[in-house]
């Protein structure tokens, strides 16, 4: 009898443990980040082959929000970036500045919640419905991925003039 | 005596041994054969009370509140079919302003193993009292559930909005391994604990949402659980 009892307490004592071990601590640990990978280019004519060729293109740009104080990107040199856009909205413009020209690019899109867990909420993946620009320095645009439900993926292709 | 008289009488005692022959066989069977006792294949059946989950569930988490029993059934003290019910119901509001509220009602039924050797004597047949056990579960559970207050806030774009679930009659279903004692106390009383791995089965779409399963736990919590309980046990008069 004696025994039975010291065996039913070690097991309770084992199970409290095993609980107590494996509950989350209620944060969230996963990266809900979600944004709008975009890439520079510039269609360069190529003599050797006469065609037109898509070459990265590297530029001084600053890059922000309309109506947005906080910028994203300061005269910073790069061929690629990454914006957010809206979670609750279904349009989302931001401002592309270079040294010759400022232009606006228009992203129309849709918005879907994903419940991820009690403790991270809802994470909100975007599908790119079309994109429009100005054409100031940037020559068109192009949807390469319209899916976005991360970061670090490429969604979407700027062409600049070649001047 | 003449040859011919010598071999009738002859035939004579091979026919006549060889009808007798089986008659004797049988009748030194039937002196042989002890009469049998007749055992059934039902030896009895208990009925448990788990005081354990309620306990570790309240110790780990305040939010969740959950009461099960059980009635397993004693055949040939081997195999135990059992029936678990219990009720389930969590409230919880997370750090970030998330609220879940779920309950219902839960069934598991499935069946243990005597993992010992039963024991007998010359005058009748006896179980093991105390015994080790393996068994196999199917868990299901109807639940309700409301998740509100969730907030979807936007940094860059200074925006927020607030969304919430409401689901009746969600289906869960998951599948058990258990394996624990059941030891005898005094006049019927028994005790026993178990040890549980689970694996949820359905739903897979919006598993997320629920966050916690009547009789299962956390969806997305630990595959192990532990029960604790006390209950009596009735014995058929052959086995007492």
């Amino acid at each position: 009898m004696k025994n039975r009892t010291l065996y039913s307490i070690i097991a309770l004592c084992i199970a409290v443990m095993l609980g107590a071990c494996s509950n989350n601590d209620g944060k969230c640990h996963k990266d809900l980040t979600v944004k709008m990978g975009v890439a520079l280019y510039q269609m360069v004519y190529d003599a050797n082959t006469g065609n037109f060729v898509k070459q990265p293109y590297s530029i001084k740009l600053t890059v922000y929000g309309v109506d947005n104080d906080s910028i994203l990107y300061n005269e910073k040199e790069m061929n690629s970036f990454e914006v957010p856009l809206h979670k609750t909205e279904s349009i989302s413009q931001f401002v592309l500045k270079t040294d010759r020209a400022t232009d606006t690019l228009t992203i129309f899109h849709t918005n879907t919640q994903d419940f991820v867990s009690l403790e991270c909420g809802c994470k909100v993946i975007h599908s790119i419905n079309t994109a429009e620009t100005t054409i100031h320095a940037i020559d068109s645009v192009g949807v390469r991925a319209p899916n976005i439900t991360k970061t670090g993926e490429t969604n979407l292709y700027v062409y600049y003039h070649v001047y | 005596m003449s040859i011919i008289m010598f071999t009738k009488r002859l035939i004579y005692c091979i026919l006549f041994s060889i009808f007798l022959f089986p008659a004797a066989i049988c009748a030194e069977k039937k002196a042989k054969v002890p009469k049998q006792k007749n055992d059934s294949i039902f030896r009895g059946f208990s009925a448990h009370i788990d005081i354990g989950s309620p306990l570790i569930s309240y110790l780990v988490d305040h939010s969740i509140k959950t009461l099960e029993g059980s009635v397993d059934i004693n055949l040939l003290h081997r195999f135990f079919p059992i029936v678990e019910v219990g009720y389930g119901q969590a409230d919880k509001t997370m750090d970030n302003g998330a609220h879940y509220f779920g309950s219902a009602p839960f069934a598991r039924v499935g069946i243990n193993v005597n993992l010992l050797n039963q024991r007998s004597d010359k005058d009748k047949t006896k179980g093991v009292r105390n015994y080790a056990f393996l068994g196999l579960r199917y868990g299901m559970s109807f639940m309700n559930y409301t998740i509100d207050n969730v907030r979807i806030t936007d940094d860059y774009w200074n925006t927020e909005e607030i969304i919430s679930y409401h689901k009746d009659f969600a289906y869960a279903g998951w599948c058990e391994v258990v394996g624990g004692i059941r030891v005898d106390l005094v006049k019927g009383f028994t005790m026993g604990w178990s040890v549980r791995y689970k694996a949820l089965l359905h739903p897979k779409a919006n598993q997320n949402e629920m966050w916690y399963v009547p009789g299962y736990g956390k969806s997305g919590g630990s595959v192990f659980d532990f029960n604790y309980t006390i209950g009596y046990t009735f014995r058929t008069n052959n086995t007492k």
